[in-house]
């Protein structure tokens, strides 16, 4: 109620500060003091009692009565107390609260408990003149600095006639010697708009509520560990994406909204299905992984805190399991789980500066998901409501069933053999009239999605609460039923005691997804299936290209239950004025529940020894996190000393506690009761993973123009063995912001001019767990054979090859940027130059299995280096009373490369990589044109007379292949323009990435059995004279050799994709009103709208005959009341 | 003054909690372990538990890695073919397998990772205080004899080989490859030592024949001898084999029991515990479901069988039939007919008795013992319903010979490719092999360095010290 009282004496509309530019003219910011406050009524004026035997006295004697009978004093001006009326009262041992309450009835001031001062002010607010009312002698200033939730502690408050300032304490109060009334105080805080104002007061107690940021300088970063700073004053590298352009976005996992919105981050699709694996990378890749796969090189993720698994728990590299299930949408991204709506924040860290404080495990970079809460005020309901479609409109231009058919006699006659009904059952069994359509079958339906999202909001007192829920359904485009469904539940808490010297918050998260996708590869038998292929014989018996039918494949179910909960405690206390103590308790949890069911008849007849099989497993990543800190600020020599102590312990585990799978049913009728099964295997798997840290940072800020970071950390990983258990790591950031220097603000178009850099070494430790360690395991969950005793004993095999002296991978990361405001920020500019080396290179080395294995744990002293430059440039281009026109744009150039590998030319890697070249090269054979026979020649790059030696490169003399290009973009990024009239809004966004190479349609070239191809791949054969060999029935290892090793088979995947458009209309309030609604919203949204590319395939992203990016489009209601 | 001492009691408990952290952080770090896993150390802590590694010495050659190896060798030889194009078994059929081949690949990773298996089990079994000396003694000998046998394998498909003898990964990751000599050499200590150490009969298995005994070292041991044409210890080790009571040769009547549990030819036979051996499954399973062979033999295989051979009538099946999988007459492969899992009574045969009659036939032959060759043919051709052999010199009883092994041990175990590669050429005996007379005469694509399939790809980027065969 206070607060609503507030906003209305500020003409701020509270519920939606996105439209508090109404009552700003473009950036010129009025200072507004208020002597009004919020909140806080300390609870213990309850507690004090007075006895008052007054009549008809003037207001200031009954104030001099209490402030006889309790420790509070009042503060007023003489000036405010002019108009105030006469009152009465008579109470014995009455609450102080319920006095002053009668007291303040109906008089022209109300009044205010900031600590034991009882603060005096009028009831309307009173906006400030310049020029201060008298000269008052030097003295003593006090304060009290609130922002929307309370007090702020920390806030910067300087005296600007002498540049001399503090910091409050966590009261959110100050205490200004050497100041008097004349002076104007700049208050600033991390995260909220800086304001000036004037003292009044001749008692010199000023109140200021400051108001949240929405300049992009002051948004509030959030950094490791709880901490936080803003753009202006961080001295590390951050990217952050907040819930505003999150809401754009239709998509159902909140990481493909980071795509092309951040420098430095690259978020790929590996399939264009939604809910399907997504990587993602940070200034470009550091390890030489070995066998790794890419789904476990993600950065680490930790939300509200608590690390969360980047990658799926149900992967077996993941449980530990020796088998996988996994849907059409590969294993499922884990943040599917968390719905973008209950997300406020996402903050990438990249440099040393930012990253090190998280250690060995932020080798990748760091992801912070910082989720929605409460806020003080009345309690709020939100509600979202939104429903799209998503269709795939990129089609295969493949071959029409004349020409289909033309190419297999040809194929026939190329090899001199005449078809056969049982090799060429397309040719003489199947109807050679019939042409279907397998893309629009198969993958041309329409996937419908319904989104609702509600959450109830609101705080008052010491206590903030958010609770949210949604649901997500999401069909497929495939046949079937199959979809994807989520559930959601958020619940944050807040609480702070009344002296504000205890925080507790509690923050919950839960979901729960189904997936009933259909397991099938559906993408490729609609590229790939005959055009004359009859799904059924003419005795309705299913046909069988190998082991697929589409309709057959449609008998297999499978179904992906996942469970997810991520809980957070964190308790904060203020021993003294200047220390804070911090416990932070942290678990997650997140389960999948897998089934799939294959009938008999869901498989060719033909297929050798399979049975129909009912396979089933559980698996479960659980974190958890023990986060002890201190956390020390006091102001020094004019600055502000902040010291962060702490240490960490966590504990992974990831396991498949029982994966069965069962075959051999008497019947596909039973096939869901397992106890029926013929021939059952069991199989289990455990992962654990432990971490031990010990951390501390210490920050400086002078006067907010210098200001220095560093941070250490020591720490322990179960990942290596007892000799090299520790690492230590650390690094150094300074900012020097000299738009705050006296020659600076002499130049009136820099508003803002900042130049920092960092330098630190992070550790690395991703790598799977137990590498180091010497074991036998279980032959079963080696081999997934059935045979799992010999002479009546189980057996054990060594499990990998061991290695003691296993020691930590390091990262050197130095970075240095520039920072540039102009026109009052209106264009906001800065440049980043990074270098990142690491060294020690941690690998699955791969060996010779002539070792019994194919690889093992070990270090490379091998380095890698990523150089790159990132832009960031923020624009207000037109900024009227109506109209406002804002341009964000980013670029990033970056450049990966293997500087130096001794002894590259003695390991395995010799036919991998080159000295010099970055890790994603491309090295093929060269092809040269035919020889006579008509089949592909390529350069004998390494002369040694063969010219087909591809198991190796050139440049390190083990082969013919030559570096041909960078599977890397030179360059990436994104350019956003938001345009908005009156109440409306239009957001475009182009995403782009230029100079990679990928695969295109001729590594899929398959020109020679019983399937359909690309019109494309076969004109360019005939074109490059390849068609007598490769239109051929036999075409053997030439066409294999030629389409997995020449460089004929990549092109140019560079792209510009209109990545969205979201459109929305806020309801006028005139319209609210009768409604009773404080806001609403009707928006419009789509996604992946174009892509202008050359690439010879389906996408550039996904690749050439993967599934590519679907367009959807969405359109939803959003109101809050 | 309360305050103040909640602040000391919450300072102290801070800094015991991080203190805690840091000390005990080597305690904290050590996590558990995968329960799949069990520690190497405790592996070989006492006899029951390695017990378990002598099982995995045996499970972790897989059913369709054995299987494969006498496939693999019947296709490259002249005895199967696949009904249809297949890229892994074409330039086996051929002779024209590339470096890509997965199923070359698949032996050579599987021979290795037999071999490590047993280095690891010689060197933890040797470093281990816990065992008893006896069961040391024996383990030792039985991964020895695996160690001889796989690389008797590696040696014969691929050539010179990498010899292994360690599972120490910095000298064996970039191990160049061994002279044959030197190969053969180290096999024959390892079936010498296996032959002084195992025991002499079955008790280790319960009378079962499911493992390594000092008759199945003797037994490998002669044929290695063979190979390397020192034909005296041939002789003498095959005679040690066949003198013992343990082994007769099956009759005429009961010759399909060769291939039955623990029969009386068996010196080693590899058993599974599910089911029979999937080797009968294999050539079975498309017949008994869509009516076609897809492993068919060659017609000079099949017409090779004289008149009134029992084996051609027991250990061979032929079908007639028109259909997609082609048309004609085929026969394809069954000395193992259980294609289902019960009734379980068949094991997969690794050595049995049989080979060493006509190694030592062989062996005789070539030291001009004509009767007693003849007579080792006799045992064999009479068991197989046939009339004595009419070879009477060493030429004619090399035939003989060579025809005995063709039939007797057709797609099994490689026996007729490693024949045909290690006998001299009939025409050109100087420069050519047995394989070239027969093989060039039955496939166009042959050439002579075929002998030995290439070094896999893989094996050779991840170890540049490995030179690839000639002719690839």
């Amino acid at each position: 109620m206070h607060f609503k009282a507030l906003c209305k004496a500020l003409a701020l509309p509270c519920a939606k500060r996105r439209n508090l530019t109404k009552t700003l003219l473009i950036m010129k910011f009025t200072a507004i003091l208020l002597l009004a406050a919020v909140l806080q009524v300390s609870a213990k004026t309850y507690s004090q009692q007075v006895t008052l035997n007054l009549k008809d006295v003037p207001l200031d004697q009954v104030f001099r009565a209490i402030q006889q009978q309790t420790a509070y004093s009042f503060s007023y001006n003489d000036r405010v107390m002019r108009n105030t009326k006469p009152v009465s009262v008579q109470v014995t041992n009455a609450p102080l609260e319920e006095v002053l309450q009668a007291c303040f009835k109906n008089q022209p001031v109300t009044y205010t408990i900031v600590g034991k001062i009882i603060a005096v002010k009028p009831r309307e607010v009173i906006k400030v003149d310049e020029t201060p009312s008298a000269p008052a002698p030097p003295g003593e200033i006090k304060g009290y600095v609130t922002g929307e939730n309370g007090p702020i502690a920390g806030a910067s408050v300087v005296v600007k006639r002498t540049g001399q300032g503090t910091s409050t304490n966590i009261k959110g109060e100050f205490t200004l010697k050497n100041a008097d009334e004349s002076d104007v105080l700049v208050i600033s805080s991390v995260g909220y708009e800086k304001q000036e104002i004037a003292v009044l007061n001749k008692k010199g107690f000023v109140m200021v509520q400051l108001r949240l940021a929405i300049n992009k300088l002051d948004e509030i970063q959030v950094l490791a560990y709880g901490q936080s700073t803003s753009r202006r004053l961080s001295t590390g590298s951050v990217s952050r994406i907040t819930s505003e352009d999150i809401a754009k976005q239709p998509v159902p996992n909140v990481l493909q909204a980071l795509a092309g919105r951040m420098s430095g981050v690259v978020i790929n699709q590996v399939s264009g299905l939604p809910g399907g694996d997504i990587t993602f990378q940070v200034r470009g890749q550091n390890s030489i992984y070995g066998n790794q796969s890419q789904l476990l090189s993600n950065p680490l993720v930790v939300v509200d805190g608590v690390p969360y698994p980047g990658s799926p728990v149900n992967f077996n590299l993941n449980n530990g399991s020796p088998v996988n299930m996994s849907s059409a949408a590969g294993y499922g991204n884990p943040l599917f789980n968390f719905n973008p709506t209950d997300i406020e924040s996402i903050d990438v860290l990249k440099d040393a500066d930012a990253t090190a404080i998280y250690g060995s495990r932020a080798a990748n970079g760091v992801m912070l998901i910082t989720t929605k809460k409460g806020k003080q005020g009345k309690t709020r309901v939100d509600a979202n409501v939104r429903n799209g479609i998503a269709v795939n409109l990129r089609r295969l231009d493949v071959l029409s069933t004349p020409e289909y058919l033309a190419l297999r006699r040809e194929a026939f006659k190329n090899y001199g053999q005449a078809p056969t009904p049982s090799n060429a059952p397309d040719l003489l069994v199947w109807d050679t009239t019939q042409s279907i359509d397998w893309q629009k079958k198969l993958i041309g339906g329409t996937a419908k999605t319904t989104d609702a999202t509600i959450s109830f909001s609101g705080g008052s007192g010491g206590t903030n609460f958010l609770l949210s829920g949604g649901y997500n359904v999401q069909s497929s485009i495939f046949p079937g039923n199959g979809n994807t469904k989520r559930g959601n539940m958020h619940l944050a808490v807040n609480h702070w005691s009344p002296n504000r010297k205890l925080q507790v918050s509690v923050n919950v998260m839960a979901a729960a997804t189904k997936n009933t996708l259909p397991r099938s590869t559906y993408p490729s038998l609609a590229y790939s299936l005959a055009p004359n292929f009859p799904v059924r014989d003419s005795a309705g018996k299913f046909n069988w290209v190998g082991n697929s039918n589409p309709e057959a494949n449609l008998l297999v179910t499978y179904t992906n239950k996942g469970l997810s909960l991520t809980g957070n405690v964190q308790v904060k206390y203020n021993i003294l004025e200047e220390l804070d103590a911090k416990i932070s308790l942290g678990y997650s949890r997140i389960q999948a529940t897998e089934d799939q069911l294959v009938p008999r008849a869901a498989m060719s007849p033909a297929s050798v020894g399979s049975t129909n099989s009912h396979s089933f497993g559980i698996s479960v990543g659980q974190t958890t996190t023990v986060e002890p800190q201190l956390e020390y600020v006091r102001n020094l020599f004019n600055g502000r000393l902040s010291v962060l102590a702490g240490g960490t312990l966590q504990k992974n585990i990831n396991e498949a506690p029982v994966m069965l799978s069962s075959s051999n049913y008497g019947s596909d009728l039973y096939l869901s009761n397992l106890n029926l099964a013929g021939s059952t295997v069991l199989y289990n798997g455990y992962n654990a993973y432990q971490y031990a840290s010990l951390f501390g940072r210490i920050n400086y800020n002078w006067q907010n123009k210098y200001i220095l970071n560093g941070s250490f950390r020591r720490d322990g990983s179960s990942r290596f063995g007892p000799n090299s258990l520790y690492g230590n790591f650390g690094a150094m950031g300074a900012a020097w912001i000299f738009s705050n220097e006296k020659f600076a603000q002499k130049m009136g178009w820099l508003s803002f001019g900042k130049l920092k850099g960092s330098l630190g070494w992070v550790g690395s430790d991703n790598i799977p767990n137990y590498s180091f360690m010497s074991a036998y395991t279980s032959v079963s969950s080696v081999l997934s054979t059935s045979a799992l005793t010999y002479g009546g004993v189980a057996g054990l095999v060594p499990a990998r090859i061991a290695n003691d002296n296993y020691r930590w991978e390091t990262t050197q990361k130095l970075e240095a940027a520039l920072e540039l405001g102009f026109l009052k920020d209106r264009i906001l500019v800065s440049a980043a130059w990074f270098r990142n080396r690491s060294g020690n290179q941690l690998v699955g080395y791969p060996v010779s299995s002539q070792t019994g294995f194919t690889s093992y744990a070990a270090n490379l002293n091998a380095v890698v280096q990523n150089t790159g430059w990132e832009l960031e440039l923020n624009t207000t281009n037109i900024k009227t009373k109506n109209f406002t026109w804002t341009t964000a744009f980013n670029m990033t150039l970056p450049a990966n490369k293997l500087v130096s590998f001794p002894g590259i030319a003695g390991t395995g890697y010799a036919s991998q990589y080159q000295v010099g070249k970055p890790l994603g090269a491309i090295f093929a054979l060269h092809y040269i044109g035919n020889d006579a026979a008509g089949l592909p020649k390529y350069e004998d790059a390494n002369k040694n007379g063969s010219y087909n030696d591809f198991t190796g490169l050139a440049a390190n003399g083990t082969g013919d292949k030559l570096y041909y290009g960078n599977t890397y973009a030179s360059y990436y990024g994104g350019i956003q323009n938001g345009f908005s009239w009156k109440n409306f809004r239009l957001d475009v966004f182009l995403q782009y990435s230029q100079g990679q190479q990928k695969l295109d349609f001729m590594s899929a070239a398959s020109v020679s059995g019983i399937n359909n191809t690309s019109r494309k791949v076969v004109d360019k054969l005939r074109s490059m004279g390849l068609d007598k060999q490769f239109i051929n029935v036999t075409t053997g290892s030439p066409l294999t050799v030629f389409r997995t090793y020449s460089d004929a088979i990549y092109s140019d995947a560079s792209f510009i994709r209109l990545q969205n458009v979201a459109f929305s209309w806020t309801l006028p309030e005139k319209y609210l009103k009768p409604l009773k609604m404080t806001g609403a919203k009707l928006y419009l949204q789509a996604q992946n709208l174009y892509v202008w590319h050359h690439f010879n395939g389906l996408d550039p992203e996904t690749g050439a005959t993967s599934m590519p990016p679907l367009f959807g489009m969405t359109g939803g209601v959003q109101f809050s009341f | 003054m309360t305050t103040n001492r909640f602040t000391i009691y919450v300072l102290t408990g801070l800094l015991a909690l991080t203190a805690t952290a840091g000390s005990g952080c080597k305690k904290y770090l050590e996590v558990d372990l995968p329960k799949t896993e069990v520690l190497t150390s405790s592996v070989f802590s006492n006899d029951d538990a390695a017990k378990l590694a002598i099982a995995g010495l045996y499970l972790g050659m897989k059913n369709t890695f054995l299987y494969n190896t006498t496939r693999y060798a019947a296709f490259s030889a002249d005895e199967l073919t696949y009904y249809i194009s297949y890229v892994t078994y074409d330039p086996m059929v051929a002779d024209k397998v590339d470096v890509a081949n997965v199923g070359t690949q698949e032996l050579w990773d599987n021979f290795y990772s037999t071999i490590y298996n047993a280095n690891a089990i010689i060197e933890n079994a040797e470093a281990s205080t816990g065992l008893t000396t006896a069961y040391k003694t024996q383990i030792i000998g039985e991964a020895k004899f695996f160690r001889a046998f796989s690389h008797f394998y590696l040696v014969n498909l691929f050539g010179k080989v990498p010899l292994i003898t360690t599972t120490d990964v910095t000298k064996t990751m970039y191990a160049p490859r061994t002279p044959v000599d030197s190969v053969y050499a180290q096999i024959k200590a390892d079936l010498t030592d296996a032959m002084n150490t195992l025991p002499a009969d079955y008790a280790i298995a319960a009378g079962e024949r499911i493992r390594a005994n000092k008759w199945a070292a003797v037994a490998l041991l002669a044929r290695v001898y063979l190979y390397t044409k020192d034909w005296a210890n041939a002789e003498a080790m095959s005679a040690a084999v066949m003198s013992n009571s343990n082994y007769t040769l099956q009759t005429a009547a009961n010759i399909n029991n060769v291939f039955k549990k623990n029969n009386t030819e068996s010196i080693l036979q590899w058993q599974r515990s599910q089911g029979n051996t999937t080797e009968a499954l294999l050539y079975l399973n498309t017949y008994t479901f869509n009516g076609y062979f897809d492993h068919r033999m060659q017609p000079g295989l099949v017409s090779s069988f004289e008149t009134g051979d029992l084996r051609k009538a027991n250990w061979m099946l032929t079908a007639t039939y028109s259909n997609t999988g082609g048309s004609g007459t085929f026969s394809t492969p069954y000395k193992y007919k259980r294609a289902s899992a019960t009734p379980n009574d068949e094991n997969y045969v690794f050595l049995r008795l049989g080979e060493q009659y006509l190694i030592r036939a062989e062996a005789r032959a070539q030291l001009n013992n004509t009767s007693g060759a003849q007579a080792d043919i006799n045992a064999i051709r009479n068991r197989a319903g046939l009339a004595n052999t009419t070879a009477n010199n060493k030429a004619s009883l090399l035939a003989a010979i060579e025809q005995e092994r063709r039939v007797e041990f057709f797609c099994e175990w490689g026996h007729r490719w490693f024949d045909l590669k290690r006998w001299p050429s009939l025409v050109s005996p100087a420069t050519k092999t047995r394989a070239d007379d027969v093989l060039g005469a039955l496939k166009t694509t042959w050439t002579s360095t075929a002998v030995f399939f290439p070094i896999p790809a893989t094996a050779i980027t991840t170890n540049p010290y490995l030179e690839q065969n000639s002719g690839y």
